[in-house]
């Protein structure tokens, strides 16, 4: 390849990871447009990248264990770790079974509908708020306190700056006499991602999954309830995930 | 080094994540769980030693890959004890048992690569990290991600276009490990 178009394998990986150097993304470029060959080359790497995600992506809509949680959350502590055998063939079979489920007939489901729906509702415009906040470029520290209030919790908005996200908006909602709110960001395509935040019922949940074109993400300790939803790769959500929930909780 | 709360949420966000990783790299979902399980208990009892909480998914990773390769040695330690092998790579056990003939067999590639060959294409193609990422992940430098990524990818494309995908009870670079 090198020989004719001036570049390697090595700089067309690059440039299909959206690696290369911008000095060289023309020449290669050109070089794609012009060779049939090269550019079905191209195509099937592209192709193959994205299967990776498309076949593996969606292991992580599959609820934790709730073992695994409790784990977490209490500490180090004795370690009951199943050991491989039939038990543990069968359990993987099981998983198959769900898992090709899933693939095959589309099932999506949730065991937090109720709030999940509440919270698309609230994206959606189909819930009104009694309070809109816009919120203009600034210390989005300023709106603790009156996140805090009408949400009842010691909650902060989170800054999501650092993975592109803007605080645009905030909405306040009161549901079944209790306070819940919205916050609203968008990246530099103005894609929209948001965090509906209300009490929980005690329960711990940690859940995400594809619903209506969007990546939602579940995630409940025993006071505060969290729904984020955006359009955005299962990667994505899991930074967005952690740095917010993180940013809510302290 | 963070706080036990903020250790605890971020270890919690990115379970998921791991699970899924973990699940790719060993091709079996019963060992995945049982390797991210113990992940847990290992990342709890060591997590002085993660300095920045945003290195957490790389670092547990790496925890993961250890302990990958240790339980593979202990396995083959043990001579007739053959749990692992058996369900490593077993197509009726991989959680790709799936809609399509061409899922399976890009699967069954995929499982039939080296581990460094399948751990660096889950790298760029399922975690979306960048080469520099990468290479600070793995302790290696910029060019060997490059150059081991696009022999990846062309084994990858081989073992599709020739069919060559056969089942590896154990992955060939951990053979070569122990």
């Amino acid at each position: 390849m090198s020989g004719k178009t001036g570049f390697d394998e090595l700089e067309l990986n690059a440039f299909i990871d959206d690696e290369l150097e911008a000095a060289r993304l023309r020449p290669v470029q050109e070089a794609i447009d012009g060779d049939t060959v090269l550019a079905q080359r191209v195509a099937a790497i592209r192709s193959g990248k994205l299967r990776v995600r498309q076949i593996y992506g969606p292991l992580t809509d599959r609820s934790l264990p709730a073992e695994w949680v409790r784990l977490a959350r209490r500490g180090y502590g004795p370690l009951q770790l199943r050991r491989m055998g039939p038990v543990a063939a069968i359990a993987a079979v099981f998983i198959v079974l769900i898992v090709a489920g899933y693939a095959v007939y589309g099932v999506r489901t949730s065991p937090h509908e109720e709030i999940v729906q509440t919270a698309l509702d609230a994206r959606g415009s189909e819930s009104a708020p009694v309070k809109v906040i816009g919120t203009p470029l600034g210390d989005i520290r300023q709106y603790n306190g009156m996140l805090a209030a009408a949400v009842g919790l010691d909650v902060k908005v989170p800054d999501l700056a650092a993975l592109g996200y803007q605080l645009v908006q905030i909405r306040l909602y009161r549901m079944s006499g209790a306070g819940a709110a919205e916050l609203s960001y968008r990246d530099r395509q103005n894609r929209l991602f948001t965090l509906y935040l209300s009490h929980s019922g005690g329960s711990v949940r940690f859940d995400q999954f594809a619903r209506d074109g969007l990546r939602i993400c579940v995630w409940q300790d025993e006071d505060l309830s969290t729904v984020m939803a955006g359009n955005v790769t299962t990667a994505a959500m899991q930074r967005l995930a952690a740095v917010a929930y993180i940013g809510l909780t302290l | 080094m963070s706080k036990p709360d903020e250790f605890t949420n971020a270890l919690i966000a990115h379970l998921p994540s791991l699970r899924r990783y973990a699940v790719a790299l060993v091709g079996n979902a019963a060992l995945a769980d049982d390797l991210v399980q113990d992940c847990i208990e290992r990342a709890l009892r060591q997590s002085a030693q993660l300095r920045e909480l945003q290195n957490m998914p790389g670092w547990l990773r790496r925890i993961l890959h250890n302990r990958f390769i240790d339980e593979i040695r202990r396995s083959r330690g043990r001579g007739a004890h053959q749990d692992i092998a058996d369900c490593c790579d077993h197509p009726d056990l991989t959680v790709q048992a799936l809609d399509s003939l061409s899922n399976r067999d890009f699967v069954r590639a995929m499982n039939a690569l080296s581990f460094e060959h399948r751990e660096i294409l889950l790298l760029v193609g399922l975690e979306e990290l960048s080469y520099r990422s990468i290479a600070d992940e793995l302790g290696i430098p910029i060019g060997t991600v490059m150059s081991r990524l696009a022999r990846a990818r062309e084994r990858l494309r081989s073992l599709m276009q020739d069919g060559e995908a056969e089942i590896h009870p154990v992955p060939p670079a951990l053979k070569e490990a122990g």
